[in-house]
């Protein structure tokens, strides 16, 4: 099959959705059935690529047009994108059935669901391209509809304005992603990925000339852009401002999307540059300094700032710049320990965060308030979803068989490498994380509703219903995070490890196309 | 004045738009201001692009290959192609951003009545 077409799919979908919209009128069964059906064809289509990244042993080549490497664009995908790009689907489809029931009551949900399909084909295209600018490209079209499905509730001023803090900020970074390019190619002459890592590494490659220049001070001041525009897209501190607010104003679906796999984008893009395709990066002293330094604010920062919110999506908002300021950390280490451990956490967060997101979403639905304090005692007339809510929480902190206990285990393991000093900040943030969560968790299951809280009226507490899509969705969630933590060990080690070494691999990654490019020529 | 120095100048020029366009889009507290300086700051990044793959010879060919002359001297006197494509994408894209950007600075003015995000940060304080 050719596996090229994947983030075709879902941006096919999205372009004919508000036609599809204005032909089915009012028959809003016709619009969910098709972003379910667009969103699980994508999900098969992920399962084959999947399937066949891990039996092919080499990375897996697309060109589209069949136009080669230097000159056309073509997609590399081996089995560290496969692993991203299957965990993006799924998350994706889950994400859909939850929104198709949240946004029930709202106008214009066709064109939030424009949105999320523009958002995964972008996922998609950055998790799979293999050319440095459809990189950029991919992280446009992500960024427009992420910018587009945050400012849904536009008649929310909160909202608008939160959309437009982040579609700025964003569309600053990517320019200066843009001028990374300028560089690369002024130095190296090409933009395919593995051309650019066959020119640093001096390997010839049929078309491209050759160096001109320093390429060791064009690809660290490449570097040097590249980690602005992931401070901001990822939101590592000092770029982390426009997040809360986002998060804040965002539908719930859209919040648990960016913070799964949007935000994951950036450290993807790092984590491919700086151990395939510049695999043993000039400045690498000086990168680790910046990973280590900034992903400790980041942490400290992320962890203190939950324990003083009053708001329930930003107390998640701030907990999600807590995990990308581990990520970013891992990062730093540079070793395959260290990969291993950045692949797997990127999956369990997703998990983990959306499923908190969703708990969360539940009683924002059902009170109409994301306020703790008046989100008070709601907890108790939803057993199901607090007890969905408190597996996410415990699995986010770090406890034992559940699955982020594993992921943050590599990680320290990895900063261990470096310093026990740095690996401590991993367990003293989470022990900060546990108690900001606990203080929500009480509130929200044991608190008793004050007088004009929207909890309890004349004739006692009031009884919320749990809608049973929203438990449906949870479950899933809930089985997910409690079996990948219990199958850990055999996961690392069937799946995580073999994505790492491949994508360590740059021989591996530059001969793929190599061999396809001299088949034409 | 030679045609090197002609082009340095213009590189330093081109960066110092883009440092001034980055320290716009952060001081101004206009929304459309700031919309204004990102795409100062997105033109000159553009015309660096363009600036990457010119020549300087004279004259200059363009790029398409018709066997009318030698392709070493082909290669020497053509323009390079790949950074005007490049630039051609980014423009649509900027463009893209700016319809965005213009359209959330009409809404937050038809929520706030102002365009200025020190007022509207305000007005979020005391609730409204």
């Amino acid at each position: 099959m050719q596996f090229g077409v994947i983030p075709v799919v879902p941006l096919t979908f999205a372009f004919f959705l508000p036609i599809t919209a204005i032909l089915a009128g009012r028959r809003r069964w016709v619009i969910n059935a098709y972003v379910l059906a667009a969103t699980s064809l994508v999900m098969l289509f992920a399962a084959f690529l999947a399937v066949e990244a891990y039996h092919s042993g080499r990375p897996l080549v697309y060109s589209f047009g069949g136009w080669i490497a230097p000159v056309g664009i073509v997609f590399e995908v081996d089995r560290f994108s496969a692993l991203l790009v299957l965990t993006t689907t799924v998350g994706f489809f889950l994400a859909a059935i939850y929104a198709v029931d949240y946004l029930s009551r709202e106008h214009g949900v066709e064109y939030f669901f424009t949105g999320v399909l523009g958002l995964e084909a972008g996922v998609l295209g950055a998790f799979m391209t293999g050319d440095a600018f459809n990189l950029f490209v991919m992280l446009e079209v992500m960024g427009a509809s992420a910018y587009s499905i945050v400012g849904f509730y536009r008649h929310r001023g909160q909202s608008v304005e939160g959309a437009f803090k982040y579609a700025l900020s964003g569309a600053l970074a990517t320019s200066l992603y843009f001028l990374g390019l300028g560089f690369v190619y002024s130095s190296l002459g090409t933009l395919n990925m593995a051309d650019i890592s066959a020119q640093f590494h001096g390997v010839a490659f049929p078309l491209t000339v050759g160096v001109f220049g320093d390429p060791k001070l064009a690809v660290g001041i490449f570097f040097a852009l590249t980690v602005a525009m992931v401070l901001v897209k990822s939101a590592v501190f000092p770029g982390h401002y426009w997040l809360p607010d986002a998060y804040e104003g965002a539908p719930v679906p859209a919040a648990a999307l960016l913070s799964g796999f949007v935000e994951v984008v950036g450290i993807y893009m790092l984590a491919r540059y700086l151990f395939t395709v510049f695999a043993g990066p000039p400045y690498s002293r000086d990168l680790s300094l910046v990973f280590f330094t900034l992903g400790t604010v980041s942490s400290f920062l992320g962890a203190f700032m939950m324990l003083v919110q009053r708001n329930l999506k930003r107390l998640i908002a701030y907990s999600t710049i807590l995990h990308m300021g581990y990520l970013f950390m891992a990062l730093g280490v540079m070793s395959k320990l260290a990969l291993v451990a950045v692949t797997y956490h990127i999956i369990n967060h997703a998990i983990a965060k959306t499923l908190l997101f969703f708990a969360a979403g539940s009683y924002i639905f059902a009170t109409g308030t994301a306020d703790i304090d008046e989100l008070a005692g709601v907890g108790r007339s939803m057993p199901l979803t607090t007890a969905a809510f408190a597996v996410a929480t415990l699995s986010l902190v770090g406890v034992p068989p559940l699955n982020v206990f594993f992921s943050k285990m590599l990680i320290f393991d990895a900063l261990l490498q470096v310093s026990p000093l740095i690996a401590s900040v991993v367990v003293i943030t989470s022990a900060v994380a546990a108690w900001a969560y606990f203080r929500a968790m009480v509130t929200i299951w044991r608190g008793r509703a004050g007088a004009g809280h929207g909890t309890e009226n004349e004739e006692g507490p009031v009884a919320y219903r749990e809608r049973p899509v929203f438990l449906l969705v949870m479950l899933v969630l809930v089985l997910a995070v409690v079996f990948i933590g219990l199958l850990s060990p055999l996961l690392v080690d069937r799946f995580v490890l073999p994505a790492a070494g491949q994508a360590m691999n740059y021989g591996g990654y530059i001969k793929a196309v190599l061999e396809l490019a001299k088949g034409v020529l | 004045m030679s045609a090197g120095f002609l082009m340095f100048y213009s590189v330093l020029v081109l960066f110092g738009m883009m440092l001034l366009g980055i320290y716009g889009v952060v001081t101004r507290s206009n929304m459309v201001k700031k919309i204004i300086m990102l795409n100062i700051m997105g033109d000159a990044i553009n015309m660096l692009f363009i600036i990457i793959g010119y020549r300087l010879v004279y004259p200059v060919f363009p790029p398409v290959y018709e066997g009318h002359i030698p392709f070493d001297e082909f290669l020497r006197t053509a323009v390079d192609p790949v950074p005007q494509a490049l630039v051609l994408t980014a423009v649509v894209i900027g463009m893209a951003m700016n319809i965005l950007l213009s359209t959330y600075a009409i809404q937050i003015y038809r929520l706030y009545g102002t365009v200025d995000v020190r007022d509207v940060a305000h007005l979020r304080r005391e609730g409204k």
